[in-house]
């Protein structure tokens, strides 16, 4: 990765198009933490690419300076698979939202983890609909009312933090964009991963969510980190600690606590170290995969003699 | 009009009385008239329309409609709701309640129908008559939510039928009679049933309509060509029996058949269509001006407004709406234009289909003007179509 000779300030990464998001949206946090790291690791604008697709939070591309992509409702991930072939050296933020990712987008989560791209996804985690003005999402609660859902949705929230381990992805953190500091601190470290990295970030939406407000999040969260979870690696810990993440969501259990921080990240080839990998082998048989021994090759489909 | 006749003037749960669709249209029943936006004139319909199942995603504009939708199923007008995780979802799960014998609705816009797409062939194919109301949009990029027929444009081969409201009184109209229309055996086709986003589902209007305490018959399953979840006979064992896996001339046949049977259905349509659109599936207005505006939605009702103003100048000006556009009505709009010596064509879209269409049935097709177009969202203020006949009169020197 190229580095900037000269840091710039994070100001300079944002773009001059104001923001349209509604005063108080938890997003806002999430595009001060990317500018924050972007001049923290002395990043190139140019050399990096946001992808979103559609929804609140896939408007986050439009206020940096860096490239950008607004994609289909959805389709970010895949957008960004693409680039990262297509040119290894970008940087790929990909800024979605529980709707995108987990609903109408789904299909592409699994894949793009298990084959671990080395892209970035943060994940602005409302837990509603809020382009659409309120539907319930995928990580709404069980019975949580909205307008295509009057009288509360039947359907269980899923868990992003246990879904995304037992999908592959190598680096999963969550954290709360009412803490800055650990947000900014929670990115950095998905950004300095090298693999897939997913951070889900309880992001209110003030405007039609009134139940998982900025009020409701700031009793609740702990640190995992902080308190004892060190062996990061250490997969059926963070299985076990994702389990509870969704606990404040039972009625009975109202005051659980929610956990925010890393929960799980190991070290594994990465998608492009794969590719090249497989290159070489094929160099050691049938030349270099540069330059094909074309002789050699159809030699296989030659009749034998 | 064939539907479950045994069922006409019985009660349902509900308490409404079951009557034919075509005492909707005519003075037998008390009317009512409500103002109401697009939106709320689909719920309206489809308390009317025994519907079974609705199915659908939010995607603006239709999010309003497919909400108050939702509000029929608590109160019992619809028997089944549910919101899907996508489009591609949505319409793969209208297939299934469709397969299961239920009568369905969904709704979707722009860039949610296209996600849809692949359905709408198979949706076709496997002769489900599920009711799709298209709030039209702007397809992206870049990203429009506003006014934009496109996607109309890429839905006129799918072998659905496709007919366009101008207004929220046609939409409701349409609502009712595309069901019935879409359910008669030899048809059994789905149907989408276009509105302007915007301009037509958020825009108050009055509209007449029978009053609640009536509905159209319920779907009868067991009318249907295609046997319910039926494997086992033709032409559902088409899809069985591994056509697809054999390279031969009796699978390519087998789908081109079919396919032609599907068109085949959609011409059936016609007369149908025609008795309950009162005799024509266009409307003519001043046909024997030199000048005619020919289009169909919003469009026309702008072409209307150009008309007054033109009008006010001296100018003599008609018009041709067209109303259903899959079929499409070739033989009137032949003979509707057949003496016109200007034919202008305005269009919500960047390609100008609906030009293309009108050309291909008409002789002398270099009378068509192409356009004006508009798109995006964008407004056709009838000054500008004004501007552009007269533009166009001066250089053919018609009139």
């Amino acid at each position: 990765m190229e580095l900037l000779q000269t840091p710039i300030k994070p100001k300079e990464y944002r773009s001059e198009i104001e923001s349209t998001w509604c005063p108080g949206c938890g997003d806002f946090g999430v595009t001060t933490a990317l500018t924050n790291i972007m001049s923290q690791m002395q990043m190139d604008p140019d050399s990096v690419l946001t992808i979103s697709g559609i929804g609140c939070s896939s408007r986050l591309p439009l206020w940096l300076r860096t490239f950008g992509f607004h994609s289909c409702h959805g389709r970010a991930l895949p957008v960004a698979i693409g680039a990262k072939i297509a040119n290894p050296d970008l940087n790929i933020f990909v800024t979605i939202g529980d709707g995108d990712m987990f609903s109408i987008g789904a299909g592409h989560v699994p894949h793009a983890a298990r084959r671990n791209f080395d892209i970035k996804v943060f994940c602005m985690d409302n837990n509603m609909y809020a382009l659409t003005k309120n539907q319930v999402s995928p990580t709404s609660r069980h019975k949580k009312k909205g307008s295509l859902s009057p009288y509360g949705t039947l359907d269980s929230p899923i868990n992003p933090i246990e879904l995304m381990i037992t999908y592959g992805a190598t680096f999963v953190a969550q954290s709360y964009t009412g803490s800055m500091k650990h947000t900014t601190a929670m990115m950095k470290a998905a950004t300095e991963h090298k693999g897939f990295a997913f951070v889900n970030l309880l992001s209110p939406c003030p405007t039609f969510n009134h139940e998982e407000t900025f009020k409701y999040y700031k009793p609740r969260i702990y640190d995992i980190n902080e308190e004892g979870h060190k062996d990061l690696s250490n997969r059926m810990k963070a299985l076990e600690l994702s389990d509870r993440a969704m606990d404040h969501y039972q009625e009975s259990g109202s005051d659980a606590k929610i956990p925010i921080g890393i929960f799980y990240k190991t070290e594994k080839p990465v998608f492009a170290e794969n590719l090249a990998e497989l290159k070489k082998s094929y160099s050691s048989a049938y030349g270099s995969a540069d330059k094909p021994d074309w002789n050699k090759i159809f030699d296989q489909y030659a009749p034998q003699q | 009009m064939s539907t479950a006749k045994s069922l006409i003037g019985t009660k349902n749960k509900m308490g409404q009385t079951i009557v034919d669709i075509e005492d909707f249209f005519n003075d037998k029943l008390p009317k009512e008239q409500h103002f109401m936006t697009g939106s709320e004139i689909v719920k309206e319909a489809i308390k009317r329309a025994s519907v079974d199942m609705s199915i659908s995603y939010p995607i603006t504009p239709q999010s309003e409609a497919a909400a108050l939708v939702g509000e029929l199923w608590v109160e019992g007008y619809v028997k089944g709701y549910f919101r899907g995780e996508h489009e591609f979802a949505v319409m793969s799960q209208c297939a299934g309640a469709a397969f299961g014998g239920a009568r369905v609705f969904t709704t979707t816009s722009g860039p949610g129908t296209l996600r849809a797409y692949e359905n709408f062939p198979m949706w076709s194919g496997s002769r489900l008559p599920i009711m799709l109301c298209l709030m039209v949009r702007g397809i992206n990029t870049p990203l429009s939510i506003q006014p934009d027929t496109i996607e109309m444009g890429m839905l006129l081969d799918t072998g659905m039928l496709m007919w366009h409201a101008e207004n929220a009184q046609e939409l409701f109209d349409y609502l009712l009679m595309g069901y019935i229309v879409a359910e008669q055996p030899d048809i059994h086709l789905p149907i989408a049933v276009a509105c302007d986003g915007f301009f037509v589902s958020h825009t108050k209007e009055m509209v007449e309509m029978v009053s609640k305490d009536y509905c159209i018959p319920p779907y009868d399953p067991y009318r249907a060509p295609v046997p319910v979840m039926d494997m086992e006979t033709a032409p559902m064992r088409i899809m069985r029996d591994p056509f697809v896996m054999k390279s031969n001339y009796i699978s390519y046949m087998t789908h081109a058949s079919w396919q032609l049977e599907i068109r085949g259905a959609i011409e059936r349509s016609r007369k149908y269509t025609k008795r309950l659109m009162g005799g024509s599936l266009i409307e003519v207005e001043n046909g024997d001006a030199d000048i005619i505006i020919c289009s169909s939605g919003t469009a026309i009702s702008q072409g209307r407004e150009a008309i007054r103003l033109m009008k006010a100048k001296g100018m003599d000006v008609g018009l041709v709406k067209i109303k259903t556009i899959r079929p499409f009505p070739d033989d009137e709009v032949r003979k509707a234009l057949e003496n016109a010596k200007l034919i202008v064509v305005p269009e919500l879209n960047i390609s100008g289909w609906m030009a293309k269409e009108i050309k291909s049935c008409i002789d002398r097709n270099d009378r068509v003007l192409v356009g004006p177009h508009v798109a995006g969202g964008m407004t056709m203020p009838p000054e500008v179509l004004m501007e552009e006949i007269e533009k166009e009169i001066a250089l053919r020197k018609v009139a």
